[in-house]
């Protein structure tokens, strides 16, 4: 069961969110709305935090998961300080390479390969492009441990 | 001891920093006609801008096109061994720039070629590769408008210096209708 998927840029700003957890297809309501509200600044915080204390704690330590009682979050964090988290369920295995193809595969053709999107996301911009979106639904809904 | 480089060994580039460099050309040519026609003071400032960064991107196909016929028939001799081909008819020529161009420039041949056999060719691209992966977050009606405005010239350029390095005047232009299928509509005199 996988409940949303987030991006943030390296200016620490949200510019992707997609909830999954009612099962409703792409729109307004399920796409980029919690993009400024508290959730997605204290979702940062925490993964901030959490990946600065590992890379602390050992050299060259990357935080790639960690799960509470009641949800698990996989990070990835790109070399352009791109940050791709999903949420999913405590149970869920590993899902670091759906992470890696929502970034190889999908954010890099459509995104970064894409003449007309923004190669900077200023204050306010997130990812509205219908191809991101679609393809990104796919993957995700596609993964074996979507339900 | 003196370096020695085999340039045609590794003809190779990267394909991805192409296409990061193609996209910047269609961007730059947009800025700096922007700019430049900010000094000028014009009166009609958007359509001098349009026209004006068409003809720049326009000019960098054209000086490439110009270029790459030499290159090709090196390379193809090279694997064949026979001489330099020469082309007798013009309709021979578009099959050269359909299939041995269109697959060293951009991977693919172009899908469809129509002639009225005098001076008129349209050669169809179902899937244009340069154009394959724009998505304007605007919308597809958007990305339509940037690519007709932006990204066509180039290509239409490359063409236009082909025919001319094989001496052939002609007036090149590109439609897209059916995103991402482009078609290029020539003009020659012969």
């Amino acid at each position: 069961m996988i409940y949303s998927f987030w991006i943030f840029d390296r200016h620490c700003n949200c510019i992707y969110n997609r909830d999954f957890a009612q099962h409703k297809p792409a729109s307004k309501d399920t796409v980029n709305r919690n993009n400024d509200k508290d959730e997605a600044k204290l979702l940062f915080g925490a993964i901030f935090s959490m990946s600065r204390l590992s890379s602390k704690l050992s050299d060259g330590n990357v935080l790639q998961s960690f799960r509470t009682g009641k949800y698990k979050a996989h990070l990835k964090e790109t070399a352009t300080g791109l940050r791709f988290i999903l949420i999913s369920d405590s149970n869920v295995g590993d899902l670091s390479g759906l992470l890696n193809q929502l970034y190889s595969d999908l954010y890099l053709n459509t995104i970064v390969k894409n003449g007309l999107s923004p190669v900077d996301f200023k204050e306010g911009m997130v990812i509205k492009n219908m191809s991101f979106i679609n393809g990104a639904d796919e993957l995700i809904t596609q993964n074996g441990d979507f339900i | 001891m003196p370096l020695e480089y085999d340039l045609l060994a590794d003809n190779t580039i990267n394909k991805s920093c192409l296409e990061y460099l193609l996209i910047e050309t269609a961007s730059i040519s947009h800025e700096a006609t922007v700019q430049v026609c900010d000094n000028e003071n014009v009166r009609d400032h958007e359509q001098a801008t349009a026209s004006a960064e068409g003809n720049l991107t326009e000019e960098i196909g054209y000086n490439i096109g110009l270029k790459l016929v030499d290159y090709l028939l090196y390379l193809q001799k090279g694997k064949n061994g026979t001489g330099t081909p020469k082309f007798d008819q013009v309709v021979n020529i578009m099959k050269f720039v359909c299939k041995n161009v269109w697959e060293s420039l951009f991977g693919r041949q172009i899908d469809n070629l129509r002639t009225n056999h005098r001076g008129t060719y349209v050669l169809v691209d179902r899937s244009f590769t340069m154009i394959s992966r724009l998505d304007s977050p605007l919308g597809v009606q958007d990305t339509l408008n940037q690519t007709r405005k932006h990204y066509l010239w180039y290509p239409c350029g490359i063409i236009r210096g082909l025919l001319e390095s094989l001496d052939i005047d002609s007036t090149v232009q590109a439609e897209v209708t059916e995103f991402p299928s482009v078609s290029f509509h020539i003009q020659t005199s012969k």
